[in-house]
Parts: C-alpha cells; sequence; structure tokens
C-alpha cells in the first residue's frame, strides 16, 4: 500500500514536471524574438519526443510537428534546413501514405537539396515494392547536388547491391543472401518514417520466416502484396474478418472517398449496414467542420454526441495525407479565386504548438517584457548613480 | 459633451484610460455609473450622466476585468493574479485573494450574492463579498478566457473550446460539459437576460446563440452566424468578436469587434438591427504587425427603442 502510495506521488510529480516544461516551451515559442524561430519548435519537438513515448497518432508529438509544419511552410528560410527537413520527415511518416506528403515537399521545394529528403522518401517507396521509382528518387536527389552528396551516393549504392540481390533472390530462390538483404533493410529504414503500428508487425514476420526455410513462399508473398501498398493489405483483412476492427478500418477509408463507400454500402454483404451508418455520421461531421459550425444541421445534433464524435475529429485529418493537404495545405496557400480569408488576429501566436493563448495572454507576454526591460534600465541607473556617488565620494575623501 | 461625431446622442467620455480597455460594466439597473478596467492597470468610475471622472485605483499590473458589486463596491483582477475590492464611499481598496495565473475574469451573481473570478490557472473562485474572502476554488479543464452568470448558473468558457455550465448553489459538480460550435477560441459568454439561453463570440468573426435546456426539441433552436467581417475584392478580413452585451428588457444583443466596429443583433428574428455605437464594448488590440492602435476611447450612445426593439 505504501509503495503504491509512493508510486502514485512521484507519478503525480512526474505529471507535474512534463506540465511545467511544455508550459515553458508553450510560451518560448510565443516569446521568441531572434531570427531563428525554429530553434524553439526544434528543442520542443525533441523534448517531446523524449517525454511522450506513447506517440498515437492523435499524440502531443503528432500534434506539434503539424504546428510546427504550418508554422513555417510560408517561410522559405527553413526549406534546406536540415531541422526543417527532420521535421517534415517525420510529420509524413504519421501518414498512412507518406507518398503524397513528399510529393508536395517537393512541389514546396522543401528538402530539395538535402540527403535525408531523398532517403526517406526513397526508403518510402522502396517500402511500397516500387524499386525503379526509388532509384529515380535517388537519382534525382544526386543531380540536384543534395547535401551530403556523399552520403547520398552511399546509399544509392547500397540500395542498387540490395535490390539486385533481391531480384536474384526471386529468380534464382536462393534462400542464403536473402536472410542478410531482410537485415540491411531493417537497419537503414528510418523507423520514425513508418508507421508504428503497420509497418514493424510486417517486417517482424517477413525476417523471422526468413531464418527458417520457409523463407521462399513467404517473400514471394510479400512480393506480390507490395504493389498493392502495405496500408491497403494491412487494413482490408480485418474489414472483413473482424467487424469490431472495421469500426475503426473503414472510416478513415471511406472518409477519403466518398463515392466508394456508398457503392460498397448499397452493393452486397450483410454485415456492412453497421459500418456504413458509422460512416454516414463520420461524414456530416466532417463537412459541419468545413463549413464552420454555421449550417443549422450540423447543430441539431445533442451534446453528448457531438462530444464523443469531436474527439475522432481531430486524428482524422492527421490519418490521411489526403485531408490534411486539402484542407490545410492547399487550401490557404492557394491563392485562386475563391475569396481569400484573413483573420486579423496572430493566429500563428494564439494556436502555436499544441496549446492556445488568448490574445490577452499574448499581450501580457509583451507587458511583462516591456516591464522587465524597464525594470532592468532602473537597475542600470541605480547603479551608475551608486557609482557615481562612490566616485564622488573617493574624490572628496581625497 | 458634444463629440465630432455625427450624432447627437453620442459622445466620448472625457479623461479616458491611457492603455487598451479590457472591460466596462454599468452599474447595476442604472445607466448612471460606469466601471472601466484598463492595460494601464487603473480601474475607473465614470459618471456618465455628467461625464466626469469620478474615481481611480490601480493594480500592480494591467486589469482583464472587473464587476461591481453594488453601488458602492467594486471588484477588479488582472494580470498581477489578485482580485481587488473597492469601496467608492471610503475610497478604500482591499486585496480579497489571489489565483495562480492572471485574472481573465470577474463576475457578481446577485441572486447567490457571490463575487466569481476565472483565472488562467484553470480554476474558478468564488468570493463572499461580505467578509469579503474566498469560499471555494473549482478547478476547469483550461485556462478560462470567458464567463457568463445566468440566475444561479455560472457559464464558463475556456481554451480548447470547452463550456461548461455550473449551478452556483451547488460547485460539487459540473452540471453540463460542451464544446463550443464555433470552430476557434471563445472570447467572450453573455447570458440572456431571460436565462435561457447565452451568446458565445469566437476568435474568427463568428458569433453562436445556445441554449441552456439540453433537450433535443430546444438545442434544435441553436444557431451561429458570421459578423465582423470585412470584405474586400477577394479578401475577407475577420476579426475577433471581443464583447457581447445585452439590452436587458427586449433580450437584443449588441457584439463588439476588433474591427471598431459594433453591430446589434436581433436574435429571434435573426437580424441585424443597427450597426457603429457603442453600448460597451471594449477594444482590444494586439495586431503588433499593422500597429494601428485604436484610441483608447469610451463611447457613450443613448440607444433608441427603434435601434434595440426586435423587429
Amino acid at each position: 500500500m505504501q509503495h503504491f502510495e509512493f508510486v502514485l506521488q512521484h507519478s503525480s510529480l512526474y505529471v507535474a514536471i512534463i506540465q511545467h516544461f511544455s508550459r515553458k516551451y508553450e510560451l518560448a515559442l510565443r516569446s521568441y524574438e531572434g531570427d531563428d524561430p525554429l530553434s524553439v519548435w526544434h528543442s520542443y519537438i525533441n523534448w517531446t519526443e523524449q517525454n511522450y513515448p506513447s506517440g498515437g497518432k492523435s499524440s502531443q508529438l503528432t500534434q506539434l510537428l503539424k504546428a510546427c509544419v504550418m508554422n513555417f511552410k510560408n517561410t522559405d528560410q527553413y526549406n534546406n534546413d536540415d531541422r526543417f527537413v527532420q521535421i517534415w520527415i517525420h510529420f509524413c511518416g504519421k501518414f498512412s501514405e507518406p507518398n503524397e506528403m513528399f510529393q508536395y515537399m517537393k512541389s514546396k521545394s522543401i528538402g530539395v537539396q538535402t540527403t535525408a529528403f531523398y532517403v526517406a522518401w526513397a526508403t518510402c517507396v522502396e517500402e511500397q515494392g516500387d524499386t525503379k521509382r526509388a532509384d529515380r528518387i535517388l537519382l534525382e536527389g544526386i543531380s540536384a547536388d543534395a547535401q551530403p552528396l556523399n552520403t547520398l551516393k552511399k546509399y544509392r549504392d547500397a540500395f542498387l547491391t540490395r535490390t539486385c540481390r533481391q531480384a536474384i533472390a526471386a529468380v534464382s530462390v536462393a534462400d542464403e543472401p536473402e536472410e542478410p538483404v531482410e537485415s540491411e533493410r531493417h537497419s537503414l529504414a528510418p523507423l520514425a518514417l513508418t508507421k508504428r503500428g503497420a509497418v514493424p508487425a510486417d517486417r517482424a514476420s517477413s525476417s523471422r520466416p526468413g531464418r527458417s526455410v520457409v523463407l521462399q513462399p513467404s517473400t514471394v508473398q510479400q512480393k506480390q502484396q507490395k504493389p498493392i501498398q502495405i496500408y491497403t493489405g494491412e487494413n482490408a483483412p480485418p474489414t472483413v474478418a473482424n467487424p469490431s476492427n472495421s469500426n475503426r478500418g473503414l472510416p478513415n477509408t471511406k472518409e477519403n472517398v466518398k463515392e466508394a463507400g456508398k457503392w460498397t454500402k448499397s452493393t452486397s454483404k450483410s454485415g456492412k449496414p453497421i459500418s456504413s451508418t458509422v460512416a454516414s455520421t463520420d461524414f456530416e461531421i466532417h463537412e459541419d467542420e468545413g463549413c464552420g459550425g454555421g449550417s443549422p444541421k450540423g447543430q441539431t445534433k445533442t451534446v453528448g454526441t457531438a462530444l464523443g464524435l469531436s474527439v475522432r475529429k481531430r486524428d482524422k485529418p492527421v490519418e490521411t495525407a489526403d485531408n490534411v493537404l486539402k484542407t490545410v495545405f492547399i487550401t490557404t496557400t492557394d491563392p485562386g479565386e475563391i475569396i481569400q480569408e484573413l483573420p486579423m488576429y496572430r493566429k500563428d501566436l494564439v494556436y502555436a504548438g499544441v496549446t492556445e493563448y488568448s490574445p490577452e495572454e499574448l499581450l501580457a507576454i509583451r507587458w511583462k517584457k516591456q516591464q522587465e526591460k524597464l525594470n532592468e534600465q532602473e537597475e542600470m541607473a541605480n547603479k551608475v548613480a551608486s557609482c557615481k556617488e562612490s566616485v564622488t565620494n573617493t574624490h572628496s575623501s581625497k | 459633451m458634444g463629440d465630432s461625431s455625427d450624432s447627437s446622442n453620442e459622445y466620448t467620455l472625457k479623461s479616458p484610460p491611457t492603455d487598451c480597455i479590457s472591460a466596462v460594466k454599468f452599474q447595476p439597473n442604472s445607466s448612471h455609473l460606469l466601471l472601466v478596467s484598463s492595460w494601464d492597470t487603473g480601474v475607473r468610475l465614470y459618471d456618465v450622466n455628467s461625464n466626469t471622472l469620478r474615481m481611480q485605483y490601480n493594480h500592480p499590473a494591467p486589469v482583464l476585468d472587473c464587476c461591481f458589486h453594488d453601488a458602492v463596491h467594486s471588484y477588479s483582477g488582472g494580470l498581477d493574479n489578485t482580485l481587488k475590492m473597492y469601496d467608492f464611499n471610503a475610497a478604500k481598496e482591499f486585496v480579497v485573494g489571489s489565483h495562480e495565473a492572471g485574472i481573465r475574469c470577474v463576475d457578481y451573481c446577485p441572486e447567490v450574492n457571490v463575487v466569481i473570478t476565472g483565472s488562467w490557472d484553470s480554476t474558478v473562485k468564488l468570493w463572499d463579498p461580505r467578509t469579503p474572502c474566498g469560499t471555494g476554488s473549482f478547478s476547469q479543464p483550461d485556462k478560462v478566457y470567458a464567463m457568463a452568470v445566468s440566475g444561479d448558473k455560472l457559464i464558463v468558457g475556456t481554451a480548447k473550446r470547452k463550456v461548461l455550465v455550473w449551478d452556483l448553489r451547488n460547485m460539487g459538480y459540473v452540471q453540463q460539459r460542451r464544446e463550443s460550435n464555433l470552430k476557434y477560441q471563445t472570447r467572450c459568454i453573455r447570458a440572456f437576460p431571460n436565462k435561457e439561453a447565452y451568446v458565445l463570440s469566437s476568435i474568427e468573426g463568428r458569433v453562436a446563440v445556445e441554449y441552456l435546456d439540453p433537450s433535443p426539441e430546444v438545442q434544435k433552436k441553436k444557431y451561429a452566424f458570421k459578423c465582423h467581417r470585412l470584405k474586400d475584392d477577394k479578401l475577407e478580413k475577420i476579426y475577433p468578436v471581443n464583447a457581447i452585451a445585452f439590452h436587458q428588457e427586449y433580450n437584443t444583443f449588441a457584439t463588439g469587434g476588433s474591427d471598431g466596429y459594433v453591430n446589434i443583433w436581433d436574435p429571434f428574428n435573426k437580424k441585424r438591427l443597427c450597426a457603429t455605437l457603442a453600448i460597451a464594448s471594449s477594444v482590444v488590440d494586439e495586431d503588433e504587425t499593422v500597429g494601428q492602435r485604436n484610441p483608447d476611447q469610451i463611447f457613450i450612445r443613448n440607444l433608441s427603442t427603434a435601434e434595440t426593439k426586435p423587429k
């Protein structure tokens, strides 16, 4: 019992410490005045990585990565800054289809002069089985003179030997070279890039049988699956098999493609109506958010459901690359025909990090800074005065 | 009395605060005295009828909100984390208590005879004005950004768009936990004088009318609308809606935005009755880049029935 209380006390202390630091970082984001604002974000993200290891889809870290990427999306200052590119790559890894995100990065010329970007993209493409495209990406990086170029070249060499071996293995059905190749891929693939849920599970299954003799059928299977992409392979079976899992899997895929959801609904299978209702409620909420709560339909919902569903809303935009790209990046950066909206407050400061500040709190930060400056000036003046006094005193004593 | 403004029933108060105005409150049941708190650390009491500054006291830091307790007592709180009470007759101030972070909201509930403060330390505290001393601290899910009293109910708006309804007679539990229907940060909440609903405004040009009764029947009536936006050719500037004030009799309300406009709304016919006037609206200017600081003035306008009566 005592032991339990001890642990409890210390865990609450731990939480308090974490909260304290996180508050400090949040404040630092808003009060920074130098010319390298990314430095605060970078150290905040690093700190979060260390202290929020759970890393779920709606985790603090994901929110923070998104907020950081959003914050600097219109500044070119950091486009090829190693820290910023790493943050972007990390962020891309949170998506089921990082490919689109990498493409977006390229279109905005973020990281196009860094090796890290091409390696991360190539690894992602390679994981999906498209080795040709992966090589093209690496070549592109080399021709773009990505820095450090040597590392990129070395990576490509390793990549080529790896794929060659794989090709040979596939053709000649030789299991000996296969083993090291698999293990090599493990060490090289940046784990941050992959979704924690999906990919590692797959790899474990592919590497463990690799040690035994059953390797050949499993690798062949893998290769057949790979072009269809790992993520659909992961999601599809549960939707058919367990209805409990399908609740989680389905809405995500359906939010991406409206029509597909409806077609499957109407065509077949008795088990689907339950999941289709889930999908339809998801829809309303999603559109409601888009048009901003003003529609009378959205407001007819009771308080309880609104609360329940809104929790989901949060992870969804992070889930699907499509959504994020459409809602967050493209709409705001496009100067198209639609009327552009300009919020007349410091939105970047109000919504920096993972917490929010009100305009009054921002003003308070400014006020406190001014006060500190005034105090410093006063102290200086006092010091000067006392110095003068002592000088005159010594003079008079002489 | 007169001012450069066009209409004769509108004038500015003399000797206004020297920095942003954070709150303006009329004396209960009268429009004779006006209490004004400001970022210049002062709390001022104006006689609106004679247009004079009656008295002033100061906090060590900017004041974010103030309220009347009765005709001769006021309460105020701000960045110095302390709640002050001021006795007009004795011209004396008392420190009543404190929070662990800035006090954002100060309000008084006549039904329960209690002064309420909401703070960025994520608590609401109650204070007995008779002693005066603290009677309880109640934790909220996040930093308190807005507060409204409706009868014996307290509506609290916090960061992350949370809205909580408390019963001031029984603070043992939260009566209702809600989420704002608006997408962005809550700026202000004010209750309808008829105690059935409240109005919530957001940082991005939107106002929602929400009903307290949780039954689906009543909830159907709630709605939201856009306002305080200036549209140019292809650019729509969206301003925070900082303040809301009700007409006590007609249940019509006015909103004040960072765009410098005050609009009066008829919530029953869902119409705008009129624009640009100031019942009591504070303008917070936080845009550093533009750097245009609104002149910190208080406009008093006598409202005609035509301007405020539902049509």
